[in-house]
C-alpha cells in the first residue's frame, strides 16, 4: 500500500479523498493556489504545497508543476478528484511516465471515452445501445427525409464536424424538416466549413440514469447499481438519488451488464460511471462514460456500504476488489442535494462572499461532504459548490423526510444558497411520487412556491424586523453592513470565469 | 419609538410598540412578544416570537434597508431612513392638523390603505386609527384624544384630498 498520496484537486472532493487516505493509514499531500490558503481542504491534509500560476484555476491544471510537487513531496500516487485534470489522458500518461501511480483509468480509456465519436463507435461495436441515428454524413434533404421517417420524429440535426450547439436543430414535425435542414447546413458551413449533417433520434425529456462501475487491474468488473440524476438546472445535476424509482431489478441487472461491457470495451480500470438517457418507454441509450469518481458518488456509498474512494486507492495499489458482484447488496434509499452558492430566486446566479456563520445538520442518516467553514471566502474563481448534503433512509420517503429536516437545520449565512430550492423540491408532489425527468425544473417546478414558502413566515419575520429596528436604532446590538453589492455585470462575468 | 409600517414582499404590517416594553409589538393589531434569546455571531440571533424559535440573520444593507434571513430565505424589510424621517414629520403634522376636536382630517392628499378601527372602538390617545399612503409612503394617523370612534367616513382604497374629513371621534 502507498504511504503518501497527492490529491490534485481542491474543495470537498479533496477532503473526501484525504478522509479515505487517513482511514487507510496513508499521508495526504494537498496542493493549493494562494487564494485557497485558508480553505479547509488545505488544512485537512498532512502536507501542503503551494502552486504558482497566473490564475488560480491554471495552477490546478498545470500537469508539469503538479508532477514536480508530487516527486518533491515523496508521494507515490496522485488522485485527481473530479473536474480539473481528472479526465485528461495526458495527465494519466505523465504520471505513468514519471513512475507515479494515477488513481484512475489508463490514458487509453480516458481518451476514447473523452471523444464523443470514438466512444459512440466503440459502444456500438460492444453492443451498448446508442441513440439511433446516422453514422454517415448527410448533405441531401431527400436522404435526410428518408432517414428521419425511419427514426421517427422528433429528430435532432447535428453538424457532422461541429460542437457547441452550432448547426444543431430539434425537429418535431415532418413539415419542419426541410427548413431546419437548410438552416443547420448553412450554420454548419459557416462555422466549420462543412455542410454535412448527422441525424439522430431526439429523446424528449429523458431521465438521466447512470451506472457506477468499478474494476481492478486483475480483470474483475462489478457494477454498483444506478443513480438517478434527473433533477438538473442549466443541464447540470443538482439533486441525485439511488436507487431510481423507475428501474425494475431486471432492468437494473441489464443496465449493469451493459455498463460492464462498456467498461470492458475500453479496458477500464478503477471507478467509473456509464451515463444513459432513459426514455418514457424504459429504453436506455448510452450518453457518455465519466472516467473518474463522480460528485454524486456518496448516494451509492450509502446504499451499498462500499467506500468508493478507498476502493479506488486500493485498486491503484494493485489490490483485488474486496467484493464480487453477488456480494453487492443495496439497502434503503439515499438522496444527495448539492448545496451551491447560487440564488435560486434569480436564475441560479452564482453568489460570492464570506461565510459568516455555518451550522451543519447532523443526526441519523445524514452525511455532509463540505468544502467550507465559518470564515471561508467563496471567490469568483471556482465552481460554487459549498457542500453535498446526503441523506439515507430505509425507504425513499424516510430519506426525503431526513433531507427535509437536515436542509431546514442547515444554516449558511453570508452567501445565497440553493437550500430553499431543494427544500421546495423535497415537498414537490411529482418528486415525492418519483415521477420526474430532466425537464422537471423547466416544466414541473413552479418558482412561485419559493415565494409562498416565504409568505408562510411573514408575520414572524415582521415581528423580528420590528424588534430589529428598535435594537438597530438604539445600537444595542452592532449591525454591520452586508457584503458589497454585486452588479449584474459582475454576475455575468462570474459565470463566464467559472465556465472558462 | 413611533409606530412604523413595515413592508415585506408587498405585504404591509402596521407596527405598534408597547411604550414600556418594546418587545411587545402589535402587527396590524395582533400582539407578538419578541425575545432575543441568543447571539451566535455578529449578526446571527436566535429569537423567540410568541415562543416560536427562529434563527435569523439581521443585516442592514447599503440603502439602510433591513434584511432578515431565515431558513435560507431572505426578506427585505422596506423602510428607509428617509421614510422614517418623513414619517416622523408626518406624525407631528397629523397631530397638529387634527387638534383635539375629535375630527380626523387628512393632513395631505393621499390614499386610505387601511382602517384599523370601526365605529364603537375605544381608542387611547396615540392609538393608530388608519393608514394613509402619500407620496408612496404609508403613514399612520393617530388618535389625538382618548375616546370612542363615532363615525368612519372613508373606506379603504379611497383617495382623499388634504383636510378631507376621514373619521369622527367622541371624547370620553
Amino acid at each position: 500500500m502507498f504511504k503518501k498520496i497527492l490529491i490534485a484537486n481542491r474543495g470537498e472532493i479533496a477532503v473526501r479523498v484525504m478522509r479515505a487516505a487517513k482511514e487507510l493509514g496513508i499521508d495526504s499531500v494537498a496542493i493549493f493556489h494562494e487564494v485557497d490558503k485558508e480553505m479547509p481542504f488545505v488544512h485537512y491534509a498532512d502536507y501542503a504545497y503551494k502552486l504558482e500560476s497566473e490564475t488560480p484555476k491554471a495552477g490546478y491544471l498545470d500537469i508539469q508543476q503538479i508532477i514536480e510537487i508530487a516527486k518533491k513531496s515523496g508521494a507515490e500516487a496522485i488522485h485527481p478528484g473530479y473536474g480539473f485534470l481528472s479526465e485528461n489522458a495526458n495527465f494519466s500518461q505523465a504520471c505513468a511516465d514519471t513512475g507515479l501511480k494515477f488513481i484512475g483509468p489508463k490514458p487509453h480509456a480516458i481518451e476514447v471515452m473523452g471523444s464523443k465519436t470514438k466512444a459512440r463507435e466503440l459502444m456500438a461495436e460492444a453492443g451498448v445501445p446508442i441513440v439511433p441515428g446516422t453514422k454517415e454524413k448527410i448533405t441531401d434533404i431527400k436522404k435526410a427525409m428518408e432517414i428521419a421517417k425511419e427514426l421517427g420524429f422528433p429528430v435532432l440535426l447535428k453538424a457532422a464536424s461541429g460542437g457547441g450547439g452550432k448547426g444543431m436543430r430539434k425537429v418535431f414535425k415532418q413539415s419542419e424538416l426541410s427548413d431546419s435542414f437548410d438552416a443547420a447546413q448553412r450554420e454548419s458551413l459557416k462555422a466549420f466549413g462543412d455542410d454535412s449533417i448527422y441525424l439522430e433520434k431526439f429523446i424528449l425529456n429523458p431521465k438521466h440514469i447512470e451506472i457506477q462501475i468499478i474494476a481492478d487491474e486483475h480483470g474483475n468488473y462489478v457494477h454498483l447499481g444506478e443513480r438517478d440524476c434527473s433533477i438538473q438546472r442549466r443541464h447540470q445535476k443538482v439533486i441525485e438519488e439511488a436507487p431510481s424509482t423507475v428501474l425494475t431489478p431486471e432492468l437494473r441487472q441489464q443496465m449493469g451488464e451493459v455498463a460492464i461491457n462498456a467498461a470492458k470495451a475500453c479496458g477500464y480500470v478503477n471507478a467509473g460511471t456509464v451515463e444513459f438517457l432513459f426514455d418514457k418507454n424504459k429504453n436506455f441509450y448510452f450518453l457518455e462514460m465519466n472516467t473518474r469518481l463522480q460528485v454524486e458518488h456518496p448516494v451509492t456509498e450509502l446504499i451499498t456500504g462500499i467506500d468508493l474512494a478507498k476502493e479506488q486507492i486500493c485498486i491503484a495499489a494493485g489490490k483485488t476488489l474486496s467484493f464480487k458482484q453477488e456480494d453487492v447488496v443495496s439497502r434503503g434509499h439515499s438522496i444527495e442535494c448539492r448545496i451551491y452558492a447560487e440564488d435560486p430566486f434569480n436564475n441560479f446566479l452564482p453568489d460570492t462572499g464570506v461565510i459568516k456563520y455555518l451550522r451543519e445538520p447532523g443526526g441519523k442518516g445524514v452525511r455532509i461532504d463540505s468544502s467550507v467553514e465559518t470564515g471561508t471566502e467563496i471567490s469568483i474563481y471556482f465552481d460554487p459548490l459549498l457542500a453535498k448534503l446526503v441523506s439515507w433512509g430505509n425507504d425513499r420517503l424516510e430519506a426525503i423526510s431526513r433531507m427535509e429536516r437536515a436542509l431546514k437545520h442547515y444554516t449558511i449565512k453570508g452567501v445565497k444558497t440553493t437550500i430553499p430550492f431543494e427544500l421546495a423540491v423535497m415537498k414537490h408532489p411529482e418528486f415525492r411520487y418519483g415521477y420526474f425527468d430532466t425537464g422537471f425544473i423547466e416544466n414541473s417546478f413552479d418558482f412561485e412556491v419559493l415565494s409562498k414558502m416565504k409568505a408562510e413566515n411573514d408575520e414572524l419575520i415582521a415581528a423580528i424586523a420590528a424588534y430589529g429596528f428598535r435594537i438597530f436604532r438604539s445600537s444595542q446590538v452592532p449591525v454591520t453592513n452586508s457584503k458589497p453589492h454585486t452588479s449584474k455585470w459582475k454576475q455575468a462575468e462570474l459565470i463566464l470565469r467559472r465556465q472558462g | 419609538m413611533e409606530d412604523l409600517v413595515l413592508k415585506i414582499e408587498n405585504k404591509e404590517y402596521y407596527t405598534q410598540y408597547d411604550k414600556n416594553d418594546y418587545s411587545n409589538i402589535k402587527l396590524n393589531g395582533k400582539p407578538f412578544q419578541v425575545e432575543l434569546l441568543k447571539k451566535y455571531s455578529e449578526n446571527i440571533f436566535s429569537f423567540a416570537v410568541n415562543q416560536r424559535l427562529l434563527q435569523v440573520e439581521l443585516v442592514v444593507d447599503e440603502n439602510q434597508n433591513l434584511i432578515v434571513s431565515y431558513d435560507g430565505l431572505s426578506y427585505q424589510i422596506d423602510i428607509t431612513n428617509e421614510t422614517k424621517k418623513m414619517l416622523g414629520k408626518f406624525v407631528q403634522s397629523s397631530a397638529s392638523g387634527t387638534g383635539s376636536s375629535g375630527q380626523i382630517k387628512a393632513p395631505m392628499p393621499g390614499m386610505v390603505v387601511k382602517i384599523l378601527v370601526e365605529p364603537g372602538t375605544e381608542v387611547h390617545k396615540g392609538d393608530s386609527l388608519l393608514i394613509v399612503e402619500a407620496m408612496k409612503m404609508e403613514n399612520a394617523l393617530k388618535s389625538p384624544i382618548r375616546g370612542k370612534v363615532r363615525n368612519v367616513i372613508v373606506k379603504e382604497g379611497t383617495a382623499v384630498e388634504k383636510d378631507a374629513l376621514l373619521m369622527e371621534l367622541e371624547p370620553f
